[in-house]
């Protein structure tokens, strides 16, 4: 499945192509040159006496860093060029590019080769949503250099390109003459240099990279080396998986994001191209997945967003006391006040995850400082939970926006149409989705934990213990629905049950939410053919009303949904069937070149044979990239007791053994082995026994129980 | 930045001015009577507000703990300077059109200059209002 554009990044800046190293930015085009929300370089196009060149290869290898190997065209099918061309191009601060020139023939080529370049200035969400400029642009000539720039009242953006070959400056682009001579070579060097008015501005600043020093490598990539050093180091049976982690490491490195108010400090943006930002559902998420293998993304992520907390009632930025951020944005259209990302609050799970994330942090590195650091951010976001998430008053956390501006659906399936019923209808607002219970349930547990061990708060953990057993019980009351046997994807509006089959249940397990009796229907749900695949859980069952195989929330299959359901599952003891899940979702993988992308088809394994492309998925996308982790660390077992690492593996055959070695965390370092015990040759799906059968069974069964 | 002209100059009674300054330095001496602010914890460092027209303050942070000190200038050291109109200082601490101090500074209308990475960790926890708004549907 190779990709037809080309993207590398380095922090929130990005460079999208096509294959032969050319922006053309369009309606139906999203690539360029985009930093800070903004695109600096709509236009960027090569051409040689007037010509596009054809594309011969394209190399990405690096995520910061692309090569475009063209020849000219020769009007016809053939390729037989005595010129051959290279572009070889860097990102960082804007970025560097290289244009090479190579004539294999005997005889000197004479040409001209015109790099057109234009700037549209527009904001991501300008981009997305096809909408025209406020302010006006300018361009001019400055001695050896062509400036592209916009204004919007005092607000300015600019872009800077200079050459160190002398080149024919118009404002429209770069021309040069050149001659090679015979089996010789013509090259120059190209800087695009990005600046910003405002909060932003830090001078016009040269790209990272340059080409006169060819020792000379992106910041990004020594810290590469040293990210890839301090991980795990994992040897297994399985090539495939080998490549999978290989591939995720380097993609969450760069997927890293500086953010400017906490130095230093790497925290994971959403994805690419269109998430290159703070996010707090997204870094929290990643963040934990990525624990095991990187715990000081989870510092960096919990400092940053406990500076953002919200600390007072604004409606614009759906801002309540004590919650947790939901994005943050740097554009245009978040300057003027056009979009509220500055930053928007509108998460419904972010407070409840930031908690959770808070207690594993510390059960993993033992970092009882950071703890008490953040104690006050997580009271508020206790106090945030008990209060103001509860909008309607009914005990359980809901959410609807304020404002026109703000997001419709505010949990992790945020599209309009995710919260449907069975019949395909929607829910009304406010709803209250069921994993984000589970996810504040298992944050009153965790901090139960930290007041009484860290904040020496016995009070507030009696207190929390005492809610968290009550929301658990009155949880498995109102939203089991004992007709299908699962429970509910929400309450609506309307104190209605949302009565779709989702992989909503599968984040209740995880969670721990789900009453012991009630947790193998649960999983009999997870593994029917309905939701499972083959290649994983679909978001929504097949039969339910709004099924869609390719609807973003109603039936794709999602990587890192899947990530949390199989550690669900190992939570309650159902060591295979978090194998199984564990095993599609890799299985899929090397059809995306060993890059999980944020969600693909729901169409069942047997008949497609190969994971369906979900269209406009984000890739890299980070709680995909950090997947693979998190399902290694459910293959292997690992969980903290105290400062010892348990190591309890359940890893399918077809793995065979996983060896990771140097795990950080509290005890220092330590290893973990496991091999290939668990036979998935065994049918894989479960079937739903008749409602009746099933009550009498949950009455007798010995389901096994929560891990912890 | 290139061909960047000025913006518009408004212009007040005297009265309105006493006003405006008058809100001004109050702002500051409520800041500084905050003493404590916990979401500035770990943040060490200076900030300079520079109002056009009325005058300067310097504001320190300290791992959580604020202190106001005004009229310095530039004898003191400052991290960061904030310079802007009055009339804009005032719109930003009121949330006017929910504008706050990022948003301003990102349009421009507020110049941040010094470190900006204490500016951003900064100016979002001093300088912001609360605004109108219900938290109940």
């Amino acid at each position: 499945m190779a990709s037809k554009t080309v993207s590398i990044l380095e922090g929130n800046t990005f460079v999208v192509s096509d294959r032969a190293g050319n922006i053309e930015a369009s309606a139906t085009d999203t690539g360029g040159l985009f930093a800070w929300d903004t695109r600096f370089l709509s236009r960027w196009v090569l051409t040689l006496d007037g010509v596009k060149p054809n594309v011969l290869s394209t190399d990405d290898l690096h995520y910061f860093s692309a090569q475009f190997f063209l020849v000219p065209g020769t009007g016809t099918v053939y390729v037989d060029a005595d010129l051959s061309i290279i572009r070889k191009r860097a990102v960082g601060n804007g970025f560097h590019e290289d244009v090479i020139v190579l004539n294999h023939s005997d005889k000197p080529a004479d040409h001209e080769l015109r790099l057109e370049a234009a700037s549209d200035f527009a904001d991501l969400f300008e981009v997305k949503d096809a909408l025209a400029k406020k302010g006006e642009h300018y361009s001019q000539v400055e001695g050896d250099r062509l400036m592209l720039g916009y204004r919007r009242e005092a607000f300015t953006r600019e872009t800077w390109l200079t050459s160190s070959v002398p080149a024919e400056m118009d404002e429209h682009g770069l021309t040069y003459h050149i001659h090679v001579e015979p089996h010789g070579q013509w090259s120059t060097g190209i800087d695009v240099a990005i600046r910003q008015s405002g909060l932003l501005d830090t001078g016009l600043e040269a790209p990272t990279y340059h080409s006169a020093d060819e020792q000379a490598r992106p910041l990004m990539q020594m810290g590469l080396d040293e990210w890839l050093d301090a991980a795990p180091k994992l040897t297994t049976d399985s090539e495939t998986l080998t490549r999978i982690y290989k591939r995720s490491l380097v993609d969450l490195a760069a997927l890293r994001f500086y953010p400017r108010a906490v130095p230093g400090a790497a925290i994971p943006a959403a994805g690419l191209p269109w998430f290159m930002t703070v996010f707090g559902r997204d870094s929290l998420i990643t963040s934990y997945q990525a624990l095991p293998f990187a715990p000081e993304m989870a510092s960096a992520t919990l400092r940053t967003l406990a500076g953002r907390q919200g600390r007072y009632f604004d409606d614009f930025r759906d801002e309540e006391p004590g919650r947790i951020m939901h994005e943050q944005r740097y554009g245009e259209m978040t300057a003027f006040l056009e979009r509220p990302h500055s930053p928007y609050y509108g998460s419904a799970d972010a407070t409840q995850l930031f908690l959770v994330l808070l207690d594993e942090y510390e059960r993993w590195t033992g970092d009882a400082d950071l703890v008490r650091k953040l104690e006050p951010a997580a009271l508020a976001a206790l106090e945030w939970i008990n209060t103001y998430a509860d909008h309607n008053g009914d005990g359980y956390i809901d959410y609807q926006r304020k404002q026109e501006t703000g997001l419709e659906n505010q949990c992790w399936k945020d599209s309009w149409n995710s919260i449907l019923f069975a019949d395909g209808t929607l829910s009304k607002l406010p709803r209250a989705t069921c994993e984000i219970q589970g996810y504040a349930y298992d944050a009153k547990v965790r901090c139960a934990r930290l007041a009484r061990e860290i904040w020496g708060n016995r009070e507030l953990a009696d207190r929390l213990e005492k809610e968290a057993i009550e929301l658990k019980l009155r949880f498995n009351r109102d939203y089991w629905l004992p007709d299908r046997q699962f429970f509910a994807l929400a309450i609506d509006g309307d104190g209605r049950k949302v009565d779709s089959l989702t992989s909503n249940i599968g984040h209740l397990l995880w969670s721990g939410i789900v009453d012991d009796d009630k947790a193998e229907m649960c999983v009999n749900h997870l593994m029917s053919d309905n939701l499972f695949s083959g290649w994983g859980v679909r978001t929504m069952a097949e039969g339910e009303g709004g099924y869609n195989p390719i609807g973003y929330h109603v039936g794709t299959v999602w990587p890192f949904d899947n990530s949390f359901i199989a550690m669900g599952l190992r939570r309650y003891g159902y060591r295979e069937e978090a194998a199984r899940v564990a095993m599609g979702i890799l299985d899929a993988a090397p059809y995306f070149e060993y890059r999980l992308p944020e969600a693909f088809g729901g169409y069942t394994r047997e008949s497609t044979k190969y994971p369906v492309e979900y269209p406009t998925a984000c890739s890299p996308q980070a709680w995909s990239t950090g997947a693979p982790l998190l399902f290694l660390r459910t293959l292997l077992g690992l969980d903290p007791i105290g400062d010892r690492l348990l190591v309890d593996p359940a890893i399918p055959l077809g793995i065979g053994s996983i060896q990771l070695v140097d795990i950080p965390g509290r005890w220092g370092r330590v290893d973990a082995f496991g091999r290939g015990r668990v036979d998935l040759s065994k049918a894989a799906s479960r079937r739903i026994a008749p409602a009746g059968v099933r009550a009498a069974r949950a009455n007798v069964s010995a389901t096994p129980g929560s891990a912890r | 930045m290139s061909n960047q002209n000025p913006p518009d100059v408004p212009r007040h009674t005297a009265e309105e001015t006493a006003n405006v300054n008058q809100e001004i330095a109050q702002f500051f001496r409520q800041a500084g009577d905050m003493r404590s602010q916990p979401r500035l914890h770990g943040i060490t460092g200076v900030c300079r507000f520079d109002l056009t027209g009325v005058g300067s303050w310097s504001v320190a942070a300290n791992d959580g703990e604020i202190t106001v000190i005004e009229g310095a200038g530039n004898a003191l050291h400052a991290d960061c300077v904030v310079a802007c109109g009055a009339e804009d200082f005032l719109r930003i601490t009121h949330g006017e059109n929910h504008l706050n101090l990022i948003t301003a500074a990102m349009q421009g209308l507020v110049s941040v200059t010094g470190d900006h990475v204490f500016a951003m960790a900064f100016l979002g926890n001093v300088v912001a209002a609360p605004v109108a708004a219900s938290h109940r549907l």
